[in-house]
């Protein structure tokens, strides 16, 4: 019983700080009641990217790439996805990434914004995650020239930083 | 739903011949070619001025320009099979094209086969680069038999009209 009592109370100390770390926070911290949106976690190098899910139209296995004539490097090259031929591409380097070769964890993520659409290539996707839109901070300036101007934020995470992908610039800037 | 376009070409088809290049595959319309031969760089005739970066010589007796395909469509890797063969020994195929009332030559790993193709098969590239850079190679094919892509190129249109009179001037 006194066992019980002592980690109710400890709950309710976590609670209480809890609450008192987020009213602290003020308007940083997630709304509860704040609207949502859902992000597909992936990896590039030793960074982490998000892409908005409803961007994405497909994940697939990277196999069976084509390479195109006359392409820059960042154009892996074509695959036919469901009967869909679509451009795969690399955006390593136009974020300041070393390109490190690609292992059986890669996947293409299919994603289109303003009417264009490409695969993009990732080292590994994770998991999709919520995030309120009080919790993405402008980018950093730290993330160097090339990664602030593809990004249209960045999310905080316990153990990881999340750099949001601007999408439509992305495909704009490597004319897919 | 199939629309007026693909409808008109459904029963058109078209001659191609496979080539390999740079361990990638292309497809050129056969119509356009006019020799395919067994060829060594040896073979060629040196220039001391070469007017273009993917010109390797000329041959003879003609004078026809040699290209190396892998290096004008810029498909080369490192360390590929393609990279110069500084003994010259090395045998690969030259495709002969006419282009502007003459012949040019483009130098392929092999010439692997022959295939006829449904027009209303062939499918535009994703623009992944601006359009005019991709006029060399603009039609994509899906065989479904070997489940690969087939891309559909015309070398001659790599080659700009002004390095095309560079290269005719330099022959004169």
């Amino acid at each position: 019983m006194e066992e019980n009592k002592s980690s109710s109370n400890s709950n309710e100390d976590i609670l209480a700080r809890l609450r008192q770390r987020n009213e602290n926070q003020g308007q940083k911290g997630p709304n509860r009641n704040e609207p949502r949106q859902r992000y597909l976690a992936f990896k590039l190098g030793e960074e982490w990217f998000g892409l908005e899910v409803s961007q994405i139209r497909e994940i697939s296995r990277l196999d069976n790439l084509t390479r195109v004539p006359l392409t820059p490097t960042h154009v892996m090259g074509i695959t036919n996805l469901r009967g869909n031929i679509t451009a795969v591409i690399d955006i390593r380097g136009v974020l300041g990434l070393e390109r490190r070769s690609l292992t059986n964890s890669a996947r293409i993520i299919v994603a289109g914004a303003q009417g264009l659409e490409a695969g993009i290539v990732a080292e590994l996707v994770s998991e999709v995650i919520e995030i309120a839109r009080s919790q993405i901070e402008p980018p950093l300036l730290t993330l160097g020239h090339e990664r602030g101007k593809y990004s249209t934020g960045v999310v905080q995470q316990s153990e990881r930083m999340l750099v949001i992908i601007n999408l439509s610039a992305v495909l704009v800037d490597l004319k897919v | 739903m199939l629309d007026l376009m693909t409808l008109s070409l459904k029963n058109e088809t078209l001659e191609l011949l496979i080539v390999r290049v740079a361990e990638v595959q292309l497809a050129i319309r056969s119509s356009s070619i006019k020799r395919l031969e067994n060829f060594r760089l040896k073979a060629l005739n040196k220039v001391d001025k070469i007017g273009h970066p993917a010109l390797l010589g000329y041959i003879s007796p003609n004078f026809t320009a040699v290209f190396d395909l892998a290096r004008l469509l810029k498909l080369e890797t490192p360390g590929s099979a393609n990279e110069p063969d500084e003994t010259g020994k090395k045998e690969s195929q030259l495709l002969q094209i006419e282009y502007k009332g003459y012949l040019a030559g483009f130098v392929v790993d092999q010439a692997q086969e022959v295939v006829r193709v449904n027009l209303a098969e062939l499918d535009v590239l994703p623009s992944v680069v601006e359009k005019a850079r991709l006029r060399p190679a603009a039609w994509a094919l899906w065989r479904k038999d070997e489940q690969e892509i087939l891309i559909l190129i015309e070398p001659t249109e790599a080659i700009s009209a002004e390095e095309w009179e560079q290269l005719n001037r330099q022959e004169t």
